[in-house]
């Protein structure tokens, strides 16, 4: 028996296919490390900004800008925005993570329906913008409901006069224009002398095509995702490269139903403009989006009043100075 | 030991071995230190932030300091002024509190006309007030108005652009507009008031919408320098003399012209037309000058010359109406003796 198998190790010492299988393995197990050698001199990251602008979706698109940081592969990173904004400290955040990608790596952002308010500040950071004739840009600025004027009385009593109401109507007027002035600054810090607009045309918050907007500087060329991935990928030095898609960890929350369309989220769906907005919140929340996002202009019942879980509210009209 | 290495032989392999894992560990573990070091001591490595400091985006605003100061040596003797509301009108104690004051300081009455015949409120007053009406003057109490003026009355009417509202129930939020309805008053003076609302984004009280004005050479204003208005309409009147102008580069809402600029309050003989209601009321009227602006408005007001014991019917001090239904505010005695 072991005569027969010294046999056959002699005969496979002598032939060639002991060789070929061990060079097959060897090789095959260097393969991997080899193609990454020589295909590619690093990796475009397309990350999507997509829906309502919201604490998750800046935590969720934060952290896939900073994965984009981190990971030595990742040479540049092309912002993909189906968004009309959101909340005002939402985007102020993803702003500032923008940023602070843009100060490590190129930054090109790609307007697909829509980058409007909140997801524009969200972009503003961005070396190039690219936009189609569909593409919605602009609606810069800050909107909120105005605080109920309350003060204190026989059921709430507080130890400073405007403890109740955060401030008179010009207070609250000067905290909306403080936040826009932030805004303003970032777009005019970004764009980086190519705006074409005077800041007070700016802060006229009107939406532009995409066309309108590169005339206007608000973006840079037209083009579509793959002229973004590649303007990133040329930004970066990057003559081979790779793409890699981030997804998010969660849903996309679209209020506009032309983004809704436009977006390939695997994960979407529409909500109520009060999602957002209810002009019967005694507190003001501060938003970062058009205005005709969060106005229900016909008169049918709202999810809030649907759900009517307080007090049943009397009607209330408003005429703000 | 089978392999002929004594204790001492093992004790110095392993303590080899042990020398090598300390060492590369602390050779991790110092690089840890330093990659943390590096990252958490300045989160904002490389990101500046002079576009959020508070010195590039903080707003100043006019101050709100002062008291309306009518001079009593410019004023008739008393006198009623009343004020319409017998035409929906929009207005409310917090609109009109400021000028009712000012107006008490120099020993007038102020009436509230509600219903009923026009030219019977106005028989024995000086001055008549139209804010805000929520449906146009009848031709009767227009040509009231008119032989009122004719006779030395003096008017100030204090118009607003359309407005746009958000209504707000249970049933859901509704865009609801509004418009001053003085087509058919203004019409009979020259005088219309735009349906845009002025604005401007360089030079404006906090807010697009709460535009600066600048007096001009008109004779009483030397001492307005500069007023803000809240979501204002430009004023014209035939052949009058704007008092108040907006703001170079102010335009109107529905158009980019910054050709003109517009007047927000203008006089022609006895009537004063005015493109916005709010900058009198109580919480802005003491914002820049507003309160020298009202104070002009006041002696305006109470510096007629009519005589009262003219009726306005021409025949009779009372046309048999039954009179109008008038809520009066204030007394002939001045309220504080320091005007």
């Amino acid at each position: 028996m072991s005569s027969s198998i010294r046999a056959i190790l002699s005969r496979a010492s002598r032939s060639y296919v002991l060789f070929v299988a061990i060079g097959l393995v060897v090789g095959l197990t260097l393969a991997p490390v080899a193609f990454q050698a020589t295909s590619s001199d690093g990796t475009v990251a397309v990350v999507p900004l997509s829906g309502g602008i919201t604490g998750g979706t800046s935590a969720s698109v934060g952290s896939m800008l900073e994965q984009a940081r981190e990971d030595p592969d990742i040479e540049a990173v092309v912002i993909v925005s189906n968004s009309g904004g959101g909340s005002a400290s939402a985007s102020e955040e993803l702003y500032l993570e923008a940023k602070r990608t843009s100060e490590q790596m190129p930054v090109v952002a790609y307007v697909d329906s829509a980058a409007l308010s909140g997801a524009y500040y969200t972009i503003a950071p961005a070396d190039t913008i690219y936009a189609k004739p569909a593409s919605l840009v602009g609606s810069v600025g800050t909107l909120a409901n105005a605080p109920t004027s309350v003060e204190p009385n026989t059921i709430i009593a507080t130890t400073g006069s405007n403890k109740l109401s955060g401030g008179d109507s010009r207070e609250f007027y000067t905290i909306l224009e403080t936040l826009s002035n932030s805004f303003y600054n970032a777009v005019e810090d970004g764009r980086d002398g190519r705006l074409d607009i005077t800041r007070s045309e700016l802060a006229e918050a009107k939406l532009y095509s995409g066309a309108q907007a590169v005339e206007n500087g608000m973006a840079d060329r037209i083009g579509d995702r793959r002229s973004a991935v590649r303007a990133a990928a040329d930004q970066a030095e990057l003559d081979d490269y790779d793409v890699q898609i981030l997804r998010p960890n969660r849903q996309a929350l679209f209020l506009s139903r032309n983004s809704y369309l436009a977006s390939n989220a695997p994960d979407k769906r529409m909500v109520s403009s009060d999602y957002f907005f209810d002009p019967d919140d005694a507190a003001p929340t501060f938003l970062m989006l058009p205005g005709s996002y969060v106005v229900d202009t016909e008169n049918e019942p709202t999810t809030a009043a649907r759900n009517a879980t307080r007090p049943a509210a009397t009607a209330r009209e408003e005429v703000r100075a | 030991m089978s392999d002929g290495l004594g204790a001492g032989g093992w004790a110095k392999r392993v303590g080899t071995l042990v020398l090598t894992v300390v060492v590369v560990v602390g050779i991790a573990a110092g690089g840890a230190f330093v990659s943390d070091q590096t990252s958490d001591d300045d989160p904002d490595r490389g990101v500046s932030m002079a576009e959020f400091q508070p010195e590039n985006v903080t707003v100043d605003r006019a101050a709100a300091e002062g008291e309306i100061t009518p001079d009593r040596s410019v004023v008739s003797e008393g006198g009623t002024v009343v004020i319409d509301d017998s035409h929906s009108n929009r207005w409310d104690r917090e609109t009109i509190e400021p000028l009712v004051r000012g107006l008490t300081r120099v020993g007038y009455e102020v009436e509230v006309h509600q219903s009923g015949d026009l030219a019977a409120a106005l028989d024995d007053a000086k001055a008549l007030v139209v804010i805000d009406p929520g449906q146009e003057l009848p031709s009767g109490d227009v040509d009231d108005i008119r032989r009122f003026t004719g006779q030395g009355g003096h008017l100030m009417v204090a118009g607003e652009p359309n407005r746009v509202g958000i209504s707000a129930s249970l049933f859901g939020t509704s865009l609801t507009t509004r418009e001053s309805s003085l087509t058919t008053l203004g019409a009979a003076y020259g005088a219309s008031v735009d349906t845009a609302y002025l604005r401007n984004q360089e030079t404006a009280d906090v807010n697009y919408k709460w535009i600066q004005t600048r007096s001009t050479d008109a004779e009483g204003m030397a001492d307005v320098e500069q007023t803000s208005m809240y979501t204002a309409a430009a004023v014209r009147v035939r052949g009058g003399e704007p008092l108040l102008r907006a703001a170079p580069e102010t335009r109107p809402s529905d158009s980019d012209d910054t050709t003109d600029t517009y007047p927000v309050a203008v006089r022609k003989n006895n009537a004063v037309w005015l493109g916005d209601k709010t900058f009198m009321r109580g919480d802005r009227y003491r914002v820049a000058d507003n309160e020298v602006f009202l104070t002009y408005l006041v002696e305006f007001l109470a510096s007629s010359d009519r005589d009262t014991s003219q009726s306005l019917d021409g025949d009779s001090d009372d046309d048999g109406s039954g009179g109008s239904q008038n809520q009066t505010v204030g007394g002939t005695e001045p309220v504080d003796s320091n005007y």
